[in-house]
């Protein structure tokens, strides 16, 4: 039993990692509609300016953290406005293929930077392991799972607390409608971006720091994993978002402890093609109203 | 061909041939609305089924495409039932993570490979087989196109209910849809495992669904020409620009594509270029572009990466045989 409360810690931290990605990418299509693809890479893109920070710079972790942070925000928007904006208006596959290729790219400049070989991220840290009886949960993961919780507080605090939350889900719903009553969609839409560039950005250096590496290759993966979570839980759904970030966290720990890390990534995919095939609009998904088009 | 081009532009060749089937395949379930991310597990189920013919019987190079159509197709009906729950965006995401489960199950095989995959299939694909190959792939989907079949497809598209209240068995059209496709697909993984020698789980990943994404947006999907040109672009464009300066082929790729989704969202052949080209013959012959000219074909083509539309002329012509 001892064994599974420690799978259980491990699984619940990678799971706040995932959780961080599916609530960037669900913010982004639940209020734009639009699948940005270059999220996983922007997250990429944030591990290694935190270990540039940390590294080159010498900084300490929360500035490194805070620097990762602001560069996810702006590079989000920066890749909105430059292959997003532009496109959105004539299909979804649109905007999902140039952000297809802002992700090529990213990676592509990673490797020219950085090369293919994963690089250590300072360990150091400045909390200890802490002991429950036999099990043990080390200073990385109690940070980030404090952390992680705070911030999804905070998101949740701000989507339906404050005036900036009322737009954000005005828009989501209607955005036509919500622009007939005075939100700024302009503003909305950098918010947003800004927001899921910021998770990025957190859920980036988490895996860095769980990991103790970063390479160009930490997107694909990860933001994969981030992608089917949103599915999961639901487009739009933050609570959905969050505990189908966690159960795959969690199932894959216990797949990889309990049957074999071969098939780790069955789990995600697996539980995707099951919950599709039960609630196709996922788990707190809403159906979209069949609405005529006029003939 | 092989007096044509040097060793090099032979394989590009191939690899142009592979990737052209391969887009027709993804491009056949464009054409009936079904948006699909898992079609590099079909080529999987071709290769995989080409190697272990190859390597485990002494069946020649024909009798193991045959069986890979087969068992591309099998492959693909299986991943159509998710169709018949699932539609547009999270059809692809379904899909995606069918070819990514199909993966994972293939690494833990141990008759294909395991992680390692296989080796030693025959070296059969050559640069005329290939093409004699695309040839008979586009003439398929061309006649499909415009089959029944095909105009039935496109009414799926435009709009479900609607064609399922005109006769068109929408469930069946599906199952067949991807079972068509997914028989192209394992016909072009096929090639690619008789080209390679060997055939690796790796290789047919998220990044081989993607690339045919890629290769059928660029191209458009307005023509059945679209993917071919598409694949043309990305393949040679890619391998020319590489033999001309040495840089990451991402950044070529990926450049691409942006350039090309600001500069022509609906990939290089749209619906307004063929109705542009259409007028301009017309006119040429003297009789005044007709609006009957523009049919359920040409109205259909463009919207293929669009929302819903409003109802075309595809719906309605579907009840005529």
């Amino acid at each position: 039993m001892t064994d599974f409360f420690q799978q259980l810690g491990n699984g619940l931290s990678i799971g706040f990692s995932y959780a961080l990605i599916a609530l960037g990418f669900t913010l982004v299509f639940g209020t734009l509609k639009v699948l940005n693809f270059a999220h996983a890479s922007v997250l990429m893109a944030c591990a290694f300016v935190g270990w540039w920070a940390r590294t080159e710079l010498h900084l300490n972790l929360g500035v490194a953290f805070l620097l990762a942070c602001v560069f996810g925000a702006v590079l989000t928007i920066g890749i909105d406005r430059a292959v997003i904006r532009p496109v959105v208006r004539h299909s979804f596959i649109a905007p999902f293929i140039s952000t297809l290729g802002v992700s090529l790219l990213l990676v592509a400049v990673a490797k020219q930077i950085w090369g293919t070989d994963p690089h250590t991220f300072p360990s150091s840290f400045p909390v200890g392991d802490a002991h429950f009886g036999d099990v043990t949960v080390t200073g990385i993961q109690i940070v980030v799972g404090i952390t992680s919780i705070v911030v999804m507080l905070l998101l949740g605090l701000l989507v339906y607390r404050t005036g900036l939350g009322l737009q954000i889900r005005a828009a989501a719903q209607n955005s036509d409608m919500a622009r007939a009553s005075g939100v700024n969609t302009a503003v909305v839409a950098a918010a947003t971006m800004g927001l899921a560039g910021v998770l990025a950005a957190i859920a980036g250096i988490f895996l860095a720091i769980s990991f103790g590496v970063v390479s160009p290759f930490v997107g694909d993966t990860y933001g994969l994993k981030g992608m089917v979570a949103m599915i999961i839980g639901g487009i739009g759904s933050l609570k959905g978002a969050v505990i189908a970030g966690l159960a795959i966290g969690i199932g894959e720990v216990m797949a990889v402890a309990y049957v074999s890390s071969t098939w780790r990534d069955a789990i995600a995919f697996g539980l995707l093609i099951v919950v599709l095939m039960i609630k196709p609009r996922g788990l707190f998904g809403t159906e979209e109203r069949y609405v005529p088009t006029a003939v | 061909m092989s007096q044509l081009l040097s060793e090099f532009w032979l394989q590009v060749f191939i690899t142009f041939a592979i990737t052209a089937i391969a887009s027709l395949s993804l491009y056949l379930c464009f054409i009936g609305g079904q948006f699909s991310l898992g079609h590099a597990a079909l080529m999987a189920a071709g290769a995989y089924t080409a190697a272990v013919v190859s390597i485990n019987t002494g069946l020649p190079f024909e009798a193991s495409l045959a069986l890979s159509l087969v068992a591309g197709a099998g492959v693909g009906v299986v991943m159509g039932v998710m169709a018949l729950r699932l539609q547009e965006f999270y059809l692809a995401i379904g899909t995606l993570a069918f070819g990514a489960a199909a993966i994972v199950v293939v690494i833990n095989n141990i008759a294909l490979g395991e992680a390692t995959g296989l080796v030693g299939v025959s070296l059969s694909t050559t640069a005329d087989n290939a093409l004699v190959l695309l040839i008979a792939a586009t003439v398929v989907v061309v006649g499909i196109r415009h089959s029944r079949f095909g105009r039935a497809l496109l009414a799926m598209r435009e709009d479900e209910r609607l064609a399922s209240t005109i006769g068109v068995r929408v469930w069946l059209l599906k199952l067949g849809c991807f079972a068509v496709s997914g028989a192209l697909a394992g016909l072009a993984g096929a090639l690619l495992a008789h080209n390679l020698a060997i055939v690796q789980p790796d290789s047919f990943g998220l990044d081989l669904s993607l690339s045919l994404w890629v290769t059928v947006i660029v191209g458009g999907t307005a023509a059945v020409g679209g993917p071919i040109i598409g694949s043309f672009i990305v393949v040679f464009l890619t391998e020319w620009l590489r033999s001309k300066i040495d840089v990451d082929r991402l950044y070529i790729e990926g450049g691409l594509l942006i350039l090309i989704m600001l500069v022509r969202p609906n990939g290089l052949i749209g619906l307004g270029d063929l109705q542009r080209l259409r007028t301009f013959f017309t006119r040429r012959r003297g009789a005044p572009p007709s609006q009957p000219e523009v049919t359920a074909d040409e109205t259909a083509g463009d919207e293929a990466v669009t929302d819903k539309g409003t109802l075309s002329h595809a719906a309605l012509e579907v009840g005529h045989p």
